[in-house]
């Protein structure tokens, strides 16, 4: 049965077209990858649990939050990005490979705040979370720091909290490059950058078409579609006051 | 957690066919995901297959069954309407016939229903009276691609689409009625280089976004498709090789062309000889060639030509039968493709298997064990013709607002009240049902299982979400009940059951079975008894006795002409926020906030040249009737060309008041396209129509993507890796 596996979105690659293979060097032993594979994809068939966050298979690498970091031939890459190489050593285990690792991790936490007990979206799939316990990190080496932007609340059907948002950038790369409706962009020269909608207006004045890829590749809470909110995690339904007391609470025994 | 159901399901909205888990805790949807494992979409969808799932929970669904006394409806039990429905039935049959009944069958429903509807169409009630609403929309494209190429679908899937060099869209707009298919085109053209190319009178986003955009009058896309295919072959720009082994007819169409010249083409098209050059020369230079085609080719007059000499261009060129190339005419329900397939058209059994062939007929008597009928069956537009004729008296209409899409709607309802007898089985209280004897209350997808075939013609499965709302039944149940009021056995118990039956009878599906589409698993037919399947159609051969593709002479059709006094032509479709009449999205609070009401686009010009403004109220008049709405001035059309969208309920918005008989000569499809009007102006000025919230008051900001480089260079960016990332 012709099952399509191969990813419409992921490019111009033909089926049936007998791709050439690459051998290479995967921590000690030899591993053989379709030539044009990244080194991410490789490692994902060996160990499907590598931490990875900005990274999805239908936009491809993104490469903004290095979380995927390895040792490629001695030197620190980010394996969504670097193609896998005939004979390349690579070492996902090394102490540099691992302090990049969590070094970036640190970094994405500083944007992200940590109340995964009483979170909607704390239900198995949270990239953030699961890349944070993949990582062991029990202690956050930069303190969560708000952002200075409100949520946004004005679309019928999703909203944006700046404060849980890592800048990973996938929904812009699904919005640009996916949809291409080409609505979302991060403003990289802010002070504390965030996403904007067109040239900065609330979602619900901008050209966003609600086709929820945003939604959709996010990978924590920071894009959430409204009728998940207080529904769908462990400890959902609390009052906002309430929340947020819990919020403040598990912060003090959650990681960070 | 535990209270969190995941349930898989196929979109009832258009024909792309989109798949993802539906996350519930009772009767509430928390949200719809999508994953890469979806076939069609892996996790692309658009607002309606994400958000646009309230109406399942509205009150004004129907919660009972309602017959017709003197002059009101009243609620009655379910043993009671089905035991006046088959009373009705048997005494209209034994009174006039079996064939003064018809019954429409619903590109909403599943296969399964669909097979039931002509079954009990020709099995229980003994009529060929049975047809969908493809005719409404592709089924000249059906006709084009049967006469060509063999089969009545896309050759391909949507991933060829994608993995084309050059898209050529004619008459479809699939940015708003395929969503999610065009994504796959803009992301090939923005990312990976691909052409695109579109013939539309409508500056819609494919058409902004083009390479070449052609803006041909209305009606002539025959014209310029002949001369450019007559140039192709005239420089020998064709695939001489594909024409030879894989082809017949090439003389006679050569011939036929010869009236085709570009100075005939300019003249007729109003397109300029250096387009027409360069459309030549996209063909020319491109490998790999999809052509996508909807409505704007087959609501026409001419629809089967055009399509027909679509599919020359392509075969002529050597653009059917691999990776990346083919035939695409875009479906647009979520199963129409499938509604055809089930044989629910009045010459078809299942698998376009014909009822005038003996064989077939005699293998369906076999398994029916009843002889079926010979008499040739109405179609919808022949049944409308034959209630105002006084010979058809009963219909049976399931999941189909008959009294507001079929074309010329006073026509259409003026026959409604000369039935008989109507039965309406719907979600909700529609247009059509007002007209009923009895409304029984069905289904919609998310509480049933079943089968719908997408685009792609891929069959892919629906599990239910909730159990019926109220003491509504999946529309399979519903036939059941009463093919066993009129004495049929029928015993299904689930709709894998009728699977299993369609799969022993129709070629097409013979492999398909539950077990094989469980999950996100899918078939695209043909599918062999040992289940493989068939991605990519025309590999080798074609499905003619001598293998080969057929080209056929075609001959241009020009659209209706019109009094004088009618001097605005009337373009019409869909938009994306809304789905068809707009029975379910308009019952989503967040869709209807975003767009409230349709609105005609008018042009810069004509708003000018009549003395009206954004907001103001204007009345559509043609011969057949009249609408009222807003206008909103836009250049997305020009001159004295408007847009009018499908979507709505509302009587004084309906473009089908508007809309007349005249169809299709093959397949009696509507020329849903051919209206032209008188505008007047009923107030100058007022509120816009589009209001706050409609994405097209935004300004998009197009980037290359997250740019990343851009944090690499803030000075608060210390690297983490030892070179220059490799992009």
């Amino acid at each position: 049965m012709a099952a399509e596996q191969a990813p419409a979105a992921a490019g111009p690659h033909l089926p049936g077209s007998s791709a050439p293979s690459v051998s290479f060097e995967l921590d000690g032993q030899r591993a053989c990858v379709p030539a044009g594979s990244t080194l991410l994809q490789a490692i994902l068939e060996r160990h499907p649990a590598f931490p990875h966050v900005c990274y999805h298979p239908a936009l491809g690498p993104i490469q903004t939050c290095d979380t995927c970091i390895v040792e490629a031939d001695g030197r620190r890459v980010r394996a969504c990005a670097t193609p896998v190489q005939q004979d390349m050593c690579v070492v996902t285990d090394s102490e540099r490979a691992r302090a990049a690792r969590r070094e970036a991790m640190d970094r994405l936490l500083r944007d992200h705040e940590l109340y995964c007990t009483v979170c909607d979206n704390n239900n198995g799939n949270c990239t953030v979370h699961n890349t944070a316990l993949a990582l062991h990190i029990e202690h956050q080496k930069y303190p969560f720091t708000p952002k200075p932007y409100e949520q946004d609340n004005s679309h019928p059907f999703y909203r944006y909290d700046p404060d849980q948002c890592i800048l990973c950038g996938r929904c812009v790369e699904a919005c640009q490059n996916l949809q291409v409706s080409e609505v979302l962009s991060i403003d990289w020269e802010r002070e504390r950058p965030r996403v904007i909608w067109d040239h900065d207006v609330p979602i619900q004045e901008s050209s966003c078409v609600s086709c929820g890829h945003c939604v959709t590749v996010c990978p924590c809470n920071a894009l959430m579609e409204k009728s998940m909110l207080g529904e769908a995690g462990y400890l959902t339904g609390l009052s906002p006051k309430l929340l947020e007391r819990m919020i403040h609470l598990t912060k003090v025994v959650e990681p960070g | 957690m535990a209270r969190v159901r995941r349930t898989k399901t196929v979109c009832t909205y258009c024909g792309v066919g989109c798949s993802f888990d539906i996350w519930s805790k009772g009767r509430t949807i928390l949200k719809v995901e999508p994953s890469m494992e979806a076939p069609a979409n892996q996790i692309s969808t658009c607002v309606k297959g994400k958000f646009g799932w309230d109406f399942v929970n509205s009150p004004e669904r129907l919660t009972q069954p309602l017959l017709r006394r003197d002059g009101r409806f009243v609620p009655v039990s379910w043993e009671e309407a089905l035991a006046f429905t088959a009373s009705r039935l048997r005494k209209l049959r034994a009174q006039y016939g079996p064939d003064a009944i018809g019954y429409i069958s619903s590109s909403k429903c599943t296969n399964e229903e669909n097979y039931l509807m002509q079954k009990f169409a020709r099995a229980v009630m003994g009529t060929n009276n049975i047809d969908n609403c493809s005719r409404y929309c592709q089924t000249p494209a059906t006709e084009g691609l049967r006469r060509t190429m063999g089969y009545g679908g896309d050759t391909g899937s949507i991933h060829d689409i994608a993995q084309a060099d050059l898209v050529v869209v004619i008459g479809a707009n699939p940015a708003e009625s395929h969503p999610v298919l065009s994504t796959r085109i803009r992301r090939a053209h923005k990312l990976h280089g691909q052409k695109l190319l579109v013939a539309d009178l409508r500056k819609h986003d494919l058409a902004a976004r083009a390479d070449l955009w052609l803006r041909p009058r209305p009606g002539t896309d025959l014209v310029w498709l002949c001369a450019v295919t007559r140039y192709l072959l005239e420089q020998g720009w064709v695939d001489e090789r594909f024409l030879a082994e894989r082809t017949t007819g090439l003389a006679e169409l050569r011939a036929s062309l010869a009236p085709y010249t570009l100075a005939y083409a300019e003249q007729v098209t109003g397109l300029s000889r250096r387009d027409l050059l360069r459309t030549a020369e996209m063909i020319h230079a491109a490998k790999r060639m999809c052509v996508l085609w909807a409505m704007g080719v087959t609501q026409h007059r001419g629809g089967s030509e055009t399509s027909t000499a679509i599919c020359n261009l392509l075969l002529v060129t050597g653009h059917v039968g691999r990776p990346g190339t083919g035939a695409y005419p875009l479906r647009g329900h979520n199963n129409v493709q499938g509604a055809g397939d089930m044989g629910c058209a009045p010459l078809y059994l299942p698998g376009y298997e014909r009822v005038d062939d003996p064989a077939v007929r005699a293998k369906y008597e076999r398994a029916w064990g009843v002889p079926l009928p010979e008499n040739p069956g109405l179609d919808n537009h022949l049944m409308v013709e034959a209630i105002h004729a006084g010979k058809l008296k009963g219909l049976y209409i399931m999941g189909e607002e008959m009294a507001l899409v079929d074309s010329n709607a006073n026509h259409v309802q003026a026959a409604f009240r000369k039935l008989d007898l109507l039965i309406v089985q719907d979600v909700f209280f529609s247009k059509t049902a007002q007209f009923a004897d009895v409304v029984l209350p069905a289904c919609p997808s998310l509480e049933k299982d079943g089968t719908f075939t997408n685009t792609e013609r891929r069959i892919q499965r629906l599990y239910k979400v909730f159990d019926p709302f109220g003491e509504s039944r999946p529309d399979w149940q519903i036939l059941c009940d009463l093919a066993r009021q009129l004495g049929a056995d029928w015993r299904y118990q689930h709709p894998s059951d009728i699977m299993a039956e369609i799969a022993s009878l129709a070629e097409l599906y013979r492999g398909v079975r539950y077990d094989r589409l469980e999950g996100y698993r899918s078939l695209q037919w043909p599918v062999a008894e040992n289940g493989i399947d068939t991605p990519l159609l025309y590999t080798e051969r074609f499905p003619f006795p001598d293998g080969r593709a057929r080209l056929c002479p075609v001959t241009w059709q020009p659209p209706q002409a019109f009094a004088a006094e009618y001097d605005v032509h009337v373009n019409n479709g869909r938009m994306l926020e809304h789905f068809h009449e707009g029975n379910l999205t308009y019952r989503v609070p967040g869709i209807a906030a975003k767009v409230p009401q349709p609105y005609v686009e008018v042009s810069p010009e004509l708003a000018a040249e009549r003395g009206f403004a954004d907001g103001a109220k204007v009345r559509l008049v043609s011969p057949f009737g009249e609408v009222e709405l807003r206008a909103t001035v836009t250049d997305r059309v020009q001159g004295n060309q408007v847009y009018l969208p499908m979507n709505t309920w509302r009587d004084h918005e309906a473009v089908n008041y508007l809309t007349s008989s005249e169809c299709d000569e093959v397949t009696h499809t509507p020329a849903y396209k051919e209206v032209a009007v008188r505008l007047e102006v009923v107030e100058p000025s007022g509120p816009s129509p589009v209001v706050h919230g409609n994405f097209r008051l935004g300004h998009p900001h197009p980037q290359r993507g997250v740019e990343v480089e851009r944090k690499w260079q803030r000075p608060d960016y210390r690297p983490l890796v030892d070179e220059p990332p490799q992009v």
